[in-house]
């Protein structure tokens, strides 16, 4: 079984993605079960370039299992004021 | 190394040696200093006794990268306590490069004056008659001053508000394109320019007589550093030249801590439309520029210039801030309707934030419905306008709150909180409650600890670590205030390497040797002299309190409030 995720990326991260469309997003499919630091990996963004990540609208942490169909948001991190 | 003291109501200019107190610092902890020893705290501040300081950094004017900060300060009509409005563009560079530590605006001028103040390439100031500039806007009024004055000079100046001395008037000054878009917003520092009768400084630029170093190479090496590592990071070096600030709006909204539609909700359903993403992208798309230098000695190029459908040039720059009060906080998710109204604070002189969040709670009063963005604009028209209603709206929320007594306004010491709800990153409810200089995010911005690492190295709902947080991040940026080093430019700091950088070119310029300890000192220096003006001013623990609404309303998403107690936020200056 595998999840399918809908991945959104902001700032400059979609440079990691080859052909990645910023209206859209991707779709990604992970093996049952995945948390957000599997994803990343998966995604081949290094984990420094990575600050914020929420699924379905809710921040994330690095060990939180992604559910099935679920919308992942993955931001930069942030500075400054 | 001079201080320039200009009277209003006799009309005179002098040059004075900066006194020995002063010696050594500047930006915020030469103004915050200046006020606490100069000017009453009880006193009428758009009255004669005020005092308005214009400061650059200590940094300013070297050659250190991102360090055209200039620190205004004097007691504000807006809180009633001491304010340190701090803002870029050319001047501060321009000040420090002619060897001026400081300009003290003193007295008042008759209220049916207006004077410009020209500092020339020698360094000397001279007041010059204005009054075919009263009441002009100051888009118009920065062209007229260039055509008779020059083109290569810095202007800073109020606009309309300013000039009717409302609470939310900005000073406004001049970017490298010399256009009037960089503000001195908070406090309304504008109306005390307007009361002293000073419509405009015109400084020249490119000044030859910057203050001398005790170890020049030693300075430059470690700014060559220094620089290296802001490039180098990705936030500073990648993401805001590609964005700007508005890289924030999507994970601020993510987080739920996005105040929309005055701080009933902590998410905006509109905030793709108005992420920095597609601000990007449309400035992109209509041929306007991103990654554009708004500031002198500038390496990060966070600035942009907004462009309607037809290319023509609507504002600079659009950020993070602005982006939120004109837009999520009013409900409002057209872009172009906020480029419209920041221009227009711009152009009249008033600080966006307490702008839009003014008109925020007469939204939220039931003036106007959420989300009409056209009514927002005529509501800030108004301003200019100079009716009754514009005053109130110029006179920011919490005026506006009291003409329709409407409880929710969500002031701290009578000034708007920033971007960030307090409910959804409790270390913000800190800094809002306790700054001296009230709701102000960038007095103590601990946002990244509430968020960062995937969630953050605090827990942003508890109280657990937020007054600790705020309370060193507070010190941190009296220091950082005070040296004038831009706020995205501390990613060159961020590092145990990056701030002994600036210890050493501290001590590169000044001869004297400088550590962790003198910086932590500089910070306490600056929030001793604020807190104990505001004590004088009549300010009490209670002030240092958040309105009933962060503790009483759930905000959602997350529907949490405010955890942070009195007793606990009554410890964050226990130093």
């Amino acid at each position: 079984m595998t999840l399918q995720l809908t991945v959104k990326l902001y700032g400059t991260l979609d440079r990691w993605i080859p052909g990645y469309n910023p209206e859209t997003g991707c779709v990604v499919h992970m093996a049952v079960p995945s948390t957000v630091a599997d994803l990343i990996d998966h995604l081949g963004i290094p984990a420094r370039s990575v600050g914020i990540v929420s699924i379905n609208g809710r921040a994330a942490k690095k060990a939180d299992l992604l559910p099935d169909q679920a919308l992942v948001k993955v931001f930069h991190p942030i500075f400054g004021g | 190394m001079k201080i320039v003291r200009v009277d209003m109501s006799v009309k005179t200019v002098a040059d004075q040696t900066v006194p020995d107190a002063y010696q050594g610092i500047g930006g915020r902890a030469l103004t915050s200093s200046y006020i606490n020893d100069h000017v009453p705290a009880t006193c009428d501040p758009l009255g004669p006794d005020n005092v308005l300081i214009f400061a650059p950094g200590y940094f300013s004017g070297t050659p250190l990268v991102n360090t055209s900060r200039l620190s205004v300060g004097a007691k504000s009509p807006l809180t009633g306590g001491i304010k340190e409005s701090n803002v870029g563009g050319t001047v501060a560079a321009a000040l420090a490069q002619l060897g001026i530590t400081a300009l003290v605006v003193e007295g008042r001028a008759p209220a049916d004056e207006c004077w410009v103040l020209k500092v020339d390439a020698d360094g000397n100031a001279t007041l010059l008659d204005a009054m075919d500039h009263k009441g002009s806007r100051t888009y118009a009024l920065v062209e007229e001053l260039k055509a008779t004055h020059g083109e290569h000079s810095s202007i800073t100046c109020i606009g309309p508000a300013g000039e009717m001395r409302l609470a939310a008037a900005s000073i406004q000054t001049t970017d490298l394109d010399g256009r009037p878009c960089r503000a001195a917003g908070r406090g309304g520092l504008g109306a005390v320019m307007g009361a002293k009768g000073l419509k405009a400084i015109i400084v020249s630029r490119g000044g030859k007589s910057a203050d001398p170093m005790a170890d020049a190479e030693a300075f430059k090496a470690a700014a060559k550093e220094y620089a290296k590592a802001v490039k180098a990071d990705a936030f500073s070096g990648e993401i805001l030249p590609a964005l700007g600030s508005a890289c924030l709006v999507a994970p601020i909204n993510e987080a739920g801590a996005l105040p929309t539609r005055n701080a009933r909700e902590g998410q905006f359903e509109g905030a793709e439309q108005i992420s920095g993403e597609t601000m990007a992208r449309i400035i992109r798309e209509r041929g306007g520029k991103n990654a554009h230098k708004g500031c002198a000695q500038c390496i990060i190029d966070c600035s942009n210039e907004f462009v309607d459908p037809d290319g023509r040039y609507v504002t600079s720059s659009l950020e993070y801030e602005t982006i939120w009060s004109m837009g999520a906080m009013i409900g409002n998710s057209d872009l172009d309707a906020i480029a419209r109204l920041d221009f227009l604070c711009d152009d009249i002189g008033l600080d966006t934030i307490s702008t839009g969040v003014a008109v925020a709670v007469a939204m939220d009063a039931g003036y106007k419905p959420f989300g009409d963005a056209a009514a927002a604009i005529r509501m800030v028209e108004e301003v200019a306008a100079g009716s009754e209603f514009g005053k109130l709206i110029g006179n920011g929320p919490a005026a506006v709150g009291k003409h329709f007594n409407h409880p929710r306004v969500p002031v701290m010491k009578n000034q708007s909180m920033a971007a960030y709800d307090p409910r959804a990153i409790q270390g913000m409810a800190v800094t809002y409650a306790t700054s001296p200089m009230g709701g102000d995010h960038t007095a103590g911005w601990v946002v990244d600890q509430n968020l960062e690492a995937f969630g953050g190295t605090l827990d942003r709902f508890s109280a657990q670590g937020q007054v600790e947080a705020s309370r060193d991040t507070q010190i941190h940026m009296a220091a950082v205030d005070s040296v004038g080093i831009c706020d995205f430019a501390q990613t060159g700091l961020a590092t145990p390497e990056g701030i002994a950088t600036v210890y050493r070119m501290i001590a590169a310029k000044s001869g004297k040797p400088f550590d962790e300890k003198a910086w932590h000192e500089l910070g306490l220096r600056v929030l001793r002299a604020e807190r104990d003006f505001n004590r004088r001013a009549g300010f009490t623990p209670a002030d240092d309190r958040l309105p009933r609404m962060f503790y009483e309303e759930p905000l959602p998403p997350h529907n949490t409030v405010v955890m942070v107690d009195d007793e606990a936020m009554q410890k964050t200056f226990d130093f």
